[in-house]
């Protein structure tokens, strides 16, 4: 049994994690990441594809590598003299409103860990095959792009030899071109709805690049094979989300790679009483990113899924930030707050609510649009001001859009997209 | 004789599904059968009754054959000659115009068996290793007799004992005087010490139905009527007030019960848990399990002086499968849905399993159930529309608090196929009466057949045709309920025939009923996990972070009696990947964990059986081929 006691735990030791671990340090507090695999870095560490830091560090790198300029940074951090405890092969199995964590490891047996404040960054899970309702026998061969990418650049063995994707998520997209570099027949990737679910430049990049169809408004309405995959049903979506009848064709196939969409994992989250945003699937977050239970704060994909692991870092350190302030401040209760409220195309968007303040602040908000839309305007306002206004050629729901804002005190700020022509 | 129990009576002193049983026919008997059974199809079934012929034997089985128009009239066909008096089950050789009848091909198998010598010698092969088989085994693991078991599949629970919604069924919805009470009631009473003794989970629920509008009262005495009449375990009829009594969040959901049946009987199980528990202690306490191992011809030899396919023409020899020829003096009949081809290969066609397709949807444990008990509302206009021959499910749940819904009934031609469609999605999601629950809470929908015959009744018992072949087919619903029932009928069956033969069965001295319960570290407080996992640090790795399992716990499973080779294998017996990512982060990881302690390379891994091997090759510089490395 080990006892920890430390100024912030952070759940996670991926980028959100990683990120916001230095942030407190560099705050001149302690802190442990409690990371469930046997080495930092998360997701990433399977991410060899390019594409990575544009807005970090000016260039496209890595994901593996991308991850590990972080660690090298905690590494000489941590040889500098900041008290960043590690603790890998180590799961978090509870958490408590009081910020009491109670994980597991191979060493220590139990561990428990005794926290002035908490940063989530569990990360996100994949959809799979259930949530979308494939039907059919369950063969072999219907996985999920995330573990298509472990199996494939992490342990090194190729999953299929003729692959079908279902879903245009980046996962899927990236994972299309590293099938087709690898020498599996990627017939194409099928997407439900009328726009494509990654962003543009992997569309280009990963899939027109290589000669690989992108089927939109597509869907598998039945997978053939009772051991191993031996095809998919693929057709036309109706308006009613049902196959139209006569578009239906064979695929024969024995791989099926699921690209369908990111969960924020917040299983954790919910047994500490975190209220969750059903829109975001993460937690109801402020402008510090402290959820509604005071001095839990959230990063990175489990607050909202991300399109750039940059701002997956910056929110780390939003929450590493905040966290400080908090503790900084004695750690009050009750703070009084203002809605964030949306606008137009808007969906998905956090912060969900700011502090009342006692001054003007700058905040940054993180939002995705509802549907595709051609020369708007992403605005900030509030009582009729526009606090601050991006414009932008296109935008698209797979792309995160970011602004940043100066809130006067006692301001509730309405994030809004403007058709501008 | 010898069951360990007391056999349920009716007022005649004789037990009502045994009278069908002692009937015996004369060559003129048989013929008026067949006409009768012809009447009715030409009264039933105009349209096709020209093309349907029939014949009956000296049981009153009666052999049908000829074309029907489609699958389902075959169904209902069959089904209403079942019901013809005389009639004690059906056969059926007919076809269908619309579909396929597709039928297993043993050959393959017959000439790799044929190929191979003598496998082994025992006393009894049990043939089957679901839920029916493995009890089986386990209760004569308590005798001196030497059993081996045999399986097709790649592990034990691979049929319709993998794919049910593990109800420990009280006998409110059962026909009375059918085998299936009988086995439903007495098999209900034995769960208790099973659990205790095998160490597998089981929740005693109870079943709590209710009625809101009063002229459902009727329909609920009914059922309660049945209960009764079955001898199932204090059923009560209780009224409205009570009904919250029990379950109080009932008026939270706006329900407003005048009336309900309360039977306390009801349980669940995860029933692949008991399988493998069953199998475990049997194997443990000297039974042979050979999985991947088909039979595919059952060995006889003629009496002499008796016609073939009458009374007592026939003597079990053996069985053999495509590894090889076991000798044996019984052969036990748990195949499930190919119980009636094992049968027929035994020389003995007693009935005809008409698949019934059933599918359940698991819902994500973030939604738990709406009730502690088993509570639903009985509806009789929803019940309309419903297959006849099946309970037609409802909202249910695991011991592990998860909820499932359905399942439905499909008759469908194909024993293999168990797949999934939108129709029968839909069918469950009308079922569903949590306003909390939607599709988007599924996290795994899957199917299965009920092996039904045409009588919808078990058949068990020792064969009038080939002695030594004891019959424990065509169990479905309620099956689970009814198997430790099952096993000890069988076990009687078979120690009375030895008995007769002057080789009395004697005890096995060295039967040791327990079977440790797995280390299950969620259900332990920190302190013991502390403790724990200084002795096995193993056990502080979380493999599957949904459902909180650990490395030591796959190992252990690894470890076990009956050794898992496929991932499927391993989640049934540990839950590792039976949660909402349904292996996503955890299945590449538990690959590897086989590969390593199984010593094999990781393209050899299967999801679940020979054929469904996860990885096709190495990337850098493997083979190219499936399984193609050293």
């Amino acid at each position: 049994m080990r006892e920890l006691s430390v100024d912030v735990a952070v759940i996670g030791g991926g980028p959100a994690g990683l990120a916001a671990a230095l942030e407190v340090a560099h705050r001149g507090r302690s802190c442990a990441i409690l990371e469930r695999n046997t080495e930092l870095g998360g997701i990433l560490q399977q991410c060899i594809h390019d594409g990575f830091g544009l807005l970090r560090f000016g260039e496209s790198v890595s994901g593996c590598t991308y991850a590990q300029r972080f660690i090298d940074r905690l590494e000489a951090a941590r040889t500098d003299g900041a008290r960043i405890e590690v603790l890998l092969d180590t799961m978090v199995l509870e958490l408590a409103a009081n910020r009491e964590i109670w994980a597991t490891n191979p060493t220590d047996g139990m561990v428990h860990v005794r926290a002035g404040a908490v940063i989530l960054a569990m990360g996100c899970r994949e959809r799979t095959a259930a949530q979308v309702l494939l039907h059919g026998e369950r063969p072999q061969g219907v996985i999920t792009a995330g573990a298509a990418q472990r199996y494939i650049n992490v342990e090194g063995y190729l999953p299929g030899t003729h692959a079908v994707i279902l879903g245009s998520g980046d996962i899927g997209l990236i994972m299309a071109r590293r099938m087709a570099l690898e020498g599996i027949e990627v017939e194409g990737v099928y997407e439900i709805m009328d726009h494509p679910g990654g962003l543009a430049r992997n569309v280009v990049q990963c899939l027109e690049d290589y000669g690989i169809p992108l089927r939109l408004s597509h869907m598998v309405s039945r997978v053939h094979g009772k051991h191993r995959l031996e095809g998919v049903t693929v057709a036309a979506r109706g308006a009613d989300g049902k196959p139209v009848a006569g578009t239906e064709r064979y695929v024969p196939c024995d791989l099926l790679v699921l690209a369908v969409g990111l969960i924020p994992e917040n299983e954790l989250s919910k047994q500490a009483g975190v209220e969750l945003d059903p829109v975001t699937r993460g937690p109801m977050l402020d402008d510090t990113f402290m959820t509604n239970v005071p001095g839990i704060f959230a990063s990175g994909n489990v607050s909202i899924v991300f399109d750039l692991v940059d701002y997956v870092s910056e929110s780390g350190e939003l929450a590493a930030r905040g966290a400080c302030a908090w503790l900084d401040a004695g750690c009050p209760d009750e703070r009084p707050y203002l809605p964030v409220t949306t606008a137009g195309n808007v969906g998905a968007c956090v912060p969900q609510r700011v502090q009342v303040g006692d001054g003007p602040r700058d905040l940054r908000f993180f939002c995705r649009v509802q549907h595709p839309a051609e020369r708007v305007e992403l605005r900030v306002v509030a009582g009729g001001v526009i606090l601050a206004r991006k414009r932008l050629v296109a935008v698209a729901p797979a792309s995160m859009l970011s602004l940043e804002a100066r809130v006067p005190a006692g301001a509730a700020p309405t994030l809004e997209i403007v058709e501008v022509g | 004789m010898g069951y360990g129990f007391v056999l349920l009576q009716d007022e005649q002193g004789e037990r009502p599904w045994q009278r069908i049983r002692a009937q015996r026919l004369d060559a003129a008997q048989r013929e008026e059968l067949a006409a009768r059974v012809l009447a009715c199809v030409a009264e039933r079934f105009p349209d096709v009754a020209a093309g349907i012929s029939a014949s009956c034997d000296f049981r009153g089985v009666v052999t049908l054959s000829g074309q029907c128009a489609s699958y389902q009239q075959l169904c209902d066909l069959a089904h209403a000659v079942a019901k013809v008096a005389g009639v004690r089950n059906v056969v059926s050789d007919m076809t269908a115009a619309d579909v396929d009848i597709p039928r297993r091909d043993y050959s393959t198998w017959i000439a790799a068996g044929e190929k191979a010598c003598l496998l082994a010698e025992c006393d009894v092969v049990v043939v089957g290793l679901g839920i029916v088989g493995a009890a089986i085994c386990r209760e004569l693991s308590r005798t001196d007799l030497r059993v081996i078991a045999v399986e097709a599949a790649e592990d034990v629970a691979c049929g319709a004992s993998k794919a049910n919604n593990g109800g420990v069924h009280h006998a409110g919805g059962v026909t009375p005087g059918t085998l299936k009470a009988e086995m439903s009631v007495l098999g209900n009473r034995m769960w208790d010490q099973l659990a205790d003794e095998l160490g597998f989970s089981f929740d005693r629920c109870g079943d709590l139905l209710y009625v809101e509008d009063p002229e459902d009262i009727d329909e609920l005495a009914d059922e309660f009527k049945t209960a009764v009449r079955n001898g199932d375990w204090r059923p009560r009829l209780i009224d409205g007030k009570q009904c919250l009594e029990i379950e109080h969040t009932l008026a939270e959901y706006g329900h407003k019960p005048v009336m309900g049946l309360w039977m306390p009987s009801q349980g669940r199980v995860n029933t692949y848990e008991v399988v493998v528990a069953l199998a475990e202690n049997a194997a443990a306490n000297g039974v042979r399990v050979m999985l991947d191992t088909p039979v595919c011809r059952v060995e006889t030899e003629r009496i002499a002086g008796v016609e073939d396919g009458e009374e007592g023409s026939r003597r079990i020899t053996g069985v053999l499968t495509s590894r090889g020829l076991i000798r044996c003096r019984y052969v036990v009949n748990a195949a499930g849905a190919y119980s009636d081809e094992i049968s027929a290969m035994a020389g003995d066609r007693l009935f005809t399993i008409h698949p019934r397709r059933g599918t359940i949807a698991i819902i994500d444990k973030a939604k738990p159930p709406m009730y502690r008990h088993l509570t639903g509302h009985m509806n009789p206009e929803k019940k309309q529309g419903r297959d006849p021959n099946s309970k037609g499910g409802g909202m249910e749940f695991t011991p592990d608090r998860n909820i499932l819904i359905g399942p439905s009934a499909t008759e469908v031609p194909d024993k293999q196929e168990t797949r999934t469609t939108d129709e029968e999605l839909g069918f469950i999601m009308a079922i569903n009466e949590n306003p909390e629950v939607s599709e988007r809470d599924i996290i795994r929908l899957f199917a299965g057949s009920r092996p039904a015959d045409f009588s919808e009744d078990f058949q068990i018992g020792m064969s009038e045709v080939t002695r030594g072949l004891v019959q424990a087919g065509a169990i479905q619903s309620p099956g689970v309920g009814s198997s430790p029932a099952i096993a000890c009928m069988v076990a009687g069956i078979i120690r009375e025939d030895a008995a007769r033969e002057e080789r009395p069965v004697g005890e096995n001295p060295a039967f040791n009923p327990r079977r440790d319960r797995p280390v299950r570290l969620r259900e332990l407080s920190h302190e013991e996990r502390d403790a724990l996992i200084a002795e096995r640090p193993e056990y502080g790795r979380i493999v599957c972070r949904c459902e909180g399992i650990t490395e030591g716990e796959i190992l252990d499973v690894l470890r076990a009696p009956i050794v898992p080779r496929s991932i499927d294998a391993i989640k049934r017996r540990c839950r590792a990947g039976m949660g909402r990512c349904q292996g996503g982060f955890c299945q590449p990881r538990v690959l590897e964990i086989i590969a390593r302690e199984l010593g094999c390379d990781p393209t050899e891994v299967c999801l679940h059986g020979p054929g469904s091997e996860v990885l096709r090759c190495d990337s850098r510089g493997g083979s190219g081929e499936v399984s193609g490395r050293a």
